[in-house]
């Protein structure tokens, strides 16, 4: 963690406007990203990047600045996000993503592109099909850039339970990819 | 495939964060201080109010606490500090049982009106003590 970042959590923590706004700016693309891959859709994913941030406002004070703020933000989102599956039941996995102007930027042969694109298609559905507790490891590890123990402390279970649920989240995206190409 | 997993993986999600998402979580948080500040100004003021209420009813006793506390006159307190100087811990002793024989006078005399005045200047008081405490932990995070 940076300097400048410890000390704009301090400030944020003290309830500094402007430090907090600097953060937002920071975290936010990640934060969507993460949140993205737990929501169906990208109005949902929005609603809760901006609920994860206000009530990080509000508990503001419990944010320590001796400790990295992502994983902090993280664990508000994914209560969120739990608590709308909670609501959702049984789990809603409409809304593959379906926007096909993004391209790589590399220069590829349109083929190329195209076919990278299902790919990531194909793994976005298939992650939200996983189960939840792989979903969410899978997120957190690819989406957040989270450690292995940074996982295990904002979801509140051991190592070896992380490790293995990303092990088998792994397992059966890369089975389910290769029934593809089969 | 297999080998590209985990390149695809971060990649991320298909759709890109949309670019005003920032700006809107900005505006929803200043539309959250604008309240907050607003919020606490009405506290503010009703606490203030209640102050004054509780210090309007309880006037007859504040003033006879100043006098009791100055010794009806400067020269009660030169004496005080004349005597804390030579014997302070004997001082300290007779000013505690004068104090503790006087509070047990004035809560005696306060009667009903005397009770809800210290009632109105306590909940201000545990309402601005309660602000100045930082926020308590409430199990699970948020």
């Amino acid at each position: 963690m940076e300097q400048g970042e410890t000390d704009l959590i301090r400030r944020a923590s003290q309830g500094e406007e402007t430090a907090f706004d600097r953060l937002v700016e920071i975290h936010t693309p990640r934060l969507y990203r993460l949140v993205r891959r737990m929501a169906p859709d990208r109005a949902e994913a929005e609603a809760l990047v901006q609920e994860a941030w206000l009530r990080a406002w509000k508990h503001r004070q419990r944010c320590s600045p001796d400790k990295p703020f992502f994983p902090w933000l993280a664990a508000i989102a994914l209560n969120l996000a739990r608590d709308e599956w909670r609501k959702r039941q049984p789990l809603d996995f409409a809304d593959v993503g379906d926007s096909i102007d993004m391209l790589p930027a590399e220069e590829a042969s349109i083929e190329v592109q195209i076919e990278a694109q299902q790919a990531r298609a194909r793994l976005s559905r298939y992650i939200e099909e996983l189960r939840p507790e792989w979903r969410i490891a899978i997120a957190l590890r690819y989406d957040g850039g989270l450690e292995y123990t940074q996982i295990a402390a904002v979801v509140g279970i051991p190592l070896n339970t992380v490790r293995t649920h990303l092990r088998r989240a792994r397992e059966s995206l890369r089975a389910r990819l290769e029934a593809d190409d089969a | 495939m297999p080998e590209s997993l985990e390149r695809l993986l971060r990649e991320g999600p298909m759709d890109p964060m949309p670019a005003r998402l920032p700006a809107r979580v900005l505006q929803r948080l200043a539309g959250v201080r604008a309240a907050e500040r607003r919020r606490r100004w009405l506290l503010d003021a009703t606490l203030a109010a209640v102050t004054l209420g509780g210090v309007l009813i309880l006037w007859p006793q504040l003033v006879q606490i100043g006098e009791q506390a100055s010794g009806g006159s400067s020269a009660g307190a030169e004496v005080w500090l004349a005597q804390a100087a030579t014997a302070p811990a004997q001082t300290v002793l007779e000013t505690l049982t004068a104090a503790i024989e006087w509070t047990g006078r004035l809560t005696d005399s306060l009667g009903i009106a005397g009770l809800a005045g210290v009632i109105l200047l306590t909940i201000p008081l545990f309402a601005w003590l309660r602000r100045l405490m930082p926020e308590m932990e409430e199990g699970a995070l948020a």
